[in-house]
């Protein structure tokens, strides 16, 4: 996914600097461990409504480099907290989970 | 893309976001400041100026539309753009609540950096377009505003009053300032000349030529020798000007008349503009003054153009008569059904009001008798001006002060003067002089502070009426609206002394002015106002000159 995202920033965002995109990509990744952790506790301590805009918050971020799987399980996670599916949030929760988990194995 | 420089405030609550953002407007013309909570980002806007605020929708605990109504509260059009993420988030309600402003955007936050800097640059340059403009239009305003006291000062003063006649007339702009140009200049031997013009337009242009003609007609004067003054001479001597000295696109209708009030002549020639009116008192009507198929065309359409001495008017006057002049803005008004003021009914309007008329200026008994039968839309420029030779009577005196309280002291005890003189009655006198220096004071205090000099002036005429009762009439000129004046800055403390001053002053003068006037009568003619105060004597009298 790292190699999409470099693409993004290269072609989209017109910085083909590399200590650029590692910065950015860094600060993404720091991100998303930051937001992931967040969006954990607040499901796990029944804060709904915040866990719903850590997902938007982490959404955005996403849209914004062109992590577009981070963004599509984002949204979903979004929409079922704020539709009231907390069971679906929390599913969609452990994909979000594993694909970090391969994102920060990867290397640029 | 241009090389402006650009004033960025971005605020998000995704640090990452802000990173982003930095890192694509790193090496532009940006300096971009980062705000991650709404309070900071309220703090800086107070504190710097931006061009343009990049807002996150959601803040956590607070909106960006919460923060952009905190914003809108020190600026209502600095550009706010959205910045959102992607289709999911464009639903209708988002979209309204962006559009509710007119000065916000939106932008998806999947944002191309070409796309990000685009939107900058375009709602950028529609805000410094609108704010150019706005102060474009301010500035505007002011020399507007400035242009027209520039034309009131060039205008003689709304009354004019000497051994021979008495001069009054209205002026009234349909917008701002007025394409009619109107002067009235001594030309010795008890002649004067009445310059009556309608410029094409009304802006500053109108303004320009407007002071322009005047200057000349007074360096004119200094020019000519006294045999000279004839209307087409001085028609010549202004077209050529017109045409040669202003080289203008513009041109005016316009009239000259000369009045020899010695000899009880007028002659007169009209280039272009409506002609002259006569209210006869001998005849107990009014008439247009006959120009057979006399006169010329409008200044300023060829410089070849020469006004013949043969389309002169001359016409004897009468003493009664009252010779009114006036520019096509007057028959222009229109009521709601869209007609115009046709010649009869000008003609007799005036017919019934002169015959109430022993001084009141017929300009504003006119206007304000259309106002009342519905002719009160006013699509064009409205000058009227009236000539008429001074009332005369061993019973009435008729004084014009200026706006001094010298002036005033001068003029009371004139009164008191004529009053004892033809009544031996001292006591009456004295009345009579206390009223008028109570009222005119009151009248320089509050309605004229604004107005100092000779450009208006206060026309008081005292009327002895056997066996016990004597008629004091005041005419004075409304002060212009404190919404149109020329805004200029004073001193605070001046301000109030000057109100303590009017407050101190109008209590008492009402006092005294009720005490000694039994009867006291008030009205209103389009910016002209009329108080009457009648005054018994105690004892009867019989006039004597």
């Amino acid at each position: 996914m790292k190699a999409e995202i470099r693409q993004y920033i290269i072609e989209k965002l017109e910085l083909d600097d590399d200590e650029t995109i590692v910065m950015l990509i860094d600060s993404y990744t720091e991100s998303l461990n930051d937001n992931t952790a967040l969006l954990q506790k607040s499901l796990q301590s029944g804060h709904i409504a915040e866990a719903a805009g850590v997902a938007h918050a982490m959404k955005g971020a996403s849209a914004n480099i062109g992590a577009q799987p981070f963004f599509e399980v984002c949204r979903g996670i979004e929409y079922a907290l704020k539709g009231g599916d907390v069971a679906a949030g929390k599913k969609l929760l452990g994909e979000l989970l594993v694909l970090r988990e391969v994102f920060l194995q990867e290397t640029l | 893309m241009t090389n402006q420089t650009y004033n960025v405030l971005a605020v998000d609550d995704e640090k990452f976001s802000l990173v982003l953002l930095q890192s694509c407007l790193r090496n532009e013309n940006y300096n971009l400041t980062t705000c991650d909570n709404a309070l900071q980002a309220v703090k800086e806007f107070k504190t710097h100026d931006f061009d343009v605020i990049l807002l996150d929708v959601m803040l956590g605990s607070i909106d960006g539309f919460e923060v952009r109504k905190l914003i809108r509260e020190y600026n209502q059009k600095i550009p706010i753009i959205f910045l959102t993420s992607l289709l999911d988030d464009i639903n209708s309600s988002l979209i309204n609540r962006i559009s509710d402003d007119q000065y916000s955007y939106y932008l998806n936050k999947s944002f191309q950096k070409k796309q990000l800097m685009e939107k900058i640059e375009h709602a950028v340059r529609v805000y410094r377009e609108e704010s150019d403009a706005a102060r474009f239009y301010k500035q505007l305003n002011v020399d507007l505003l400035l242009a027209r006291e520039v034309q009131r000062v060039l205008l003689p003063p709304w009354c004019s009053l000497n051994k021979h006649m008495l001069t009054t007339y209205l002026y009234e702009p349909c917008f701002r300032i007025s394409g009619d140009s109107l002067d009235l200049v001594e030309l010795g031997s008890g002649k004067y000349l009445l310059f009556l013009a309608d410029i094409a337009g009304h802006g500053i242009q109108s303004a320009l030529y407007m002071s322009a003609i005047q200057s000349f007609l007074k360096a004119l004067r200094l020019e000519m020798v006294e045999q000279a003054w004839l209307p087409n001479v001085i028609l010549n001597r202004i077209n050529q000007f017109f045409c040669n000295d202003l080289s203008g696109g513009s041109y005016m209708t316009c009239l000259v008349a000369i009045f020899d009030y010695p000899k009880q002549r007028l002659v007169f020639q009209s280039a272009g503009h409506p002609g002259l009116i006569c209210c006869s008192r001998r005849e107990q009507r009014a008439y247009e003054i006959d120009m057979g198929d006399k006169g010329g065309v409008p200044v300023g359409w060829f410089a070849r153009t020469v006004y013949q001495e043969e389309d002169n008017v001359y016409y004897e006057l009468d003493p009664g008569d009252i010779i009114l002049g006036y520019t096509d803005g007057l028959i222009d008004l229109k009521n709601d059904r869209e007609e115009t003021v046709a010649t009869p009914l000008l003609l007799s309007l005036l017919t019934s009001l002169m015959e109430k008329s022993t001084f009141l200026p017929l300009p504003y008994l006119l206007r304000s008798a259309l106002d009342q039968i519905g002719y009160n839309i006013v699509p064009d420029d409205v000058c009227i001006v009236e000539v008429r030779g001074v009332p005369k009577g061993d019973d009435n005196i008729l004084q014009l002060i200026n706006l001094s309280k010298g002036d005033v002291s001068r003029g009371v005890e004139h009164f008191w003067r004529f009053v004892e003189e033809r009544t031996h009655d001292n006591e009456l006198a004295t009345r009579v002089e206390l009223l008028l220096s109570e009222f005119l004071n009151n009248v320089i205090e509050y309605e004229c502070a604004n107005r100092p000099g000779l450009r208006s002036g206060i026309l008081v005429q005292i009327c002895l009426r056997e066996p016990d009762t004597v008629f004091v009439t005041v005419l004075d000129r409304e002060p212009k609206s404190d919404q149109d004046k020329l805004q200029l800055s004073r001193d605070a403390a001046d301000v109030f002394e000057q109100q303590n001053k009017a407050m101190a002053s109008s209590g008492r003068g009402l006092a005294i002015i009720r005490t000694i006037s039994s009867n006291i009568m008030r009205k209103h003619f389009n910016g002209l106002n009329q108080t009457e105060f009648l005054i018994r004597s105690a004892q009867p009298w019989s006039v004597q000159s």
